[in-house]
């Protein structure tokens, strides 16, 4: 029990390390959209690994890192923007996973959560900066849409490699790939 | 929790798509009706400051009383956010804004520019967007 614990902590290291290296890296594609800290959000990827490996709690502790991670690098409103985008993402997300297979695909669980991550950002954008700034709810509802199905194709074909890593971890009590153990 | 089934896209997936296209084309379009010259609307902290006609402004550079301080500038009909002050540039990188619907934004100082139409020109008919 405390084994799957520890490993389950390791692998929450693991999704913050890949969500801040992923938002560093999109930080340095020219913004797209012309509002600071309102961002495409493909570190999404990194929560709907979370949540589909380790459950909705792991997810929600990741969103608070990459909100950090915005607080110490962008300052208070990006912390906001990240966290209210991320949050209201993530439970979209956890609804999402909950239909069956047979009605819902990837893309339209990557299109519906990016597009709700961009709007729990435009909503605290609002809040700041006034109601002219929903002048550009359409690019992030386009914007949106690439990056949800761009995040919807990665997380298909990367899944099934990352559940054989998930069920691949070295034991510590020596029983090495125990893999029909999760 | 087992993932492994679930495919790519379905009809559903197709649908969802289709129809986040659709608002946002809707809103896109809805921003435009806004006919006519297009003037240019600086709001501060949500409230409107300035408004400019772009067609008839000199070129001009803009300073605002703000912190960090704005300047903004206008050139050929044109406005961009020129401001050096605040620590990330993204309302640089913005660029010129001209078209109906364009805005740009800098968050630290909570300052909006949006251009939207002055709706009395008389040589173009409006159309419900």
């Amino acid at each position: 029990m405390n084994k799957e614990k520890a490993k389950k902590v390791a692998l929450l290291g693991m999704f913050c390390a890949l969500a801040m290296a992923i938002s560093f890296l999109e930080s340095l594609i020219p913004p797209l959209i012309p509002v600071p800290g309102v961002k495409p959000g493909f570190s999404n990827i990194v929560t709907m690994f979370c949540l589909s490996s380790l459950g909705f709690p792991y997810a929600l502790a990741v969103t608070f890192f990459k909100a950090t991670f915005a607080l110490l690098t962008r300052g208070v409103t990006a912390f906001f923007m990240s966290l209210c985008g991320g949050i209201l993402s993530l439970t979209v997300m956890a609804v999402l996973f909950k239909i069956s297979e047979k009605y819902l695909g990837y893309m339209g669980i990557g299109v519906l959560s990016a597009v709700s991550h961009n709007i729990g950002q435009l909503c605290v954008a609002c809040v700041i900066l006034g109601k002219t700034i929903l002048s550009i709810s359409p690019i992030l509802l386009f914007g949106g849409i690439i990056c949800g199905l761009i995040t919807g194709t990665v997380f298909r074909y990367t899944v099934p490699v990352l559940n054989k890593l998930t069920k691949n971890l070295p034991d510590y009590s020596g029983n090495k790939g125990s893999i029909n153990k999760c | 929790m087992n993932n492994s089934e679930r495919r790519l896209l379905r009809i559903t997936d197709v649908l969802i798509i289709v129809v986040v296209a659709v608002v946002g084309l809707a809103l896109f379009f809805g921003g435009k009706t806004g006919n006519g010259n297009p003037v240019a609307v600086i709001t501060v902290d949500g409230e409107e400051t300035r408004r400019i006609d772009l067609t008839s402004a000199e070129n001009e550079i803009i300073t605002l009383n703000t912190l960090p301080e704005v300047t903004l500038e206008i050139k050929d009909s044109k406005i961009r956010f020129v401001n050096s002050l605040c620590p990330d540039k993204t309302c640089e990188k913005s660029g010129f804004l001209s078209e109906v619907g364009d805005t740009a934004a800098c968050v630290p100082a909570k300052t909006v520019v949006t251009i939207t139409g002055d709706g009395n020109s008389s040589d173009i008919d409006a159309v419900a967007g």
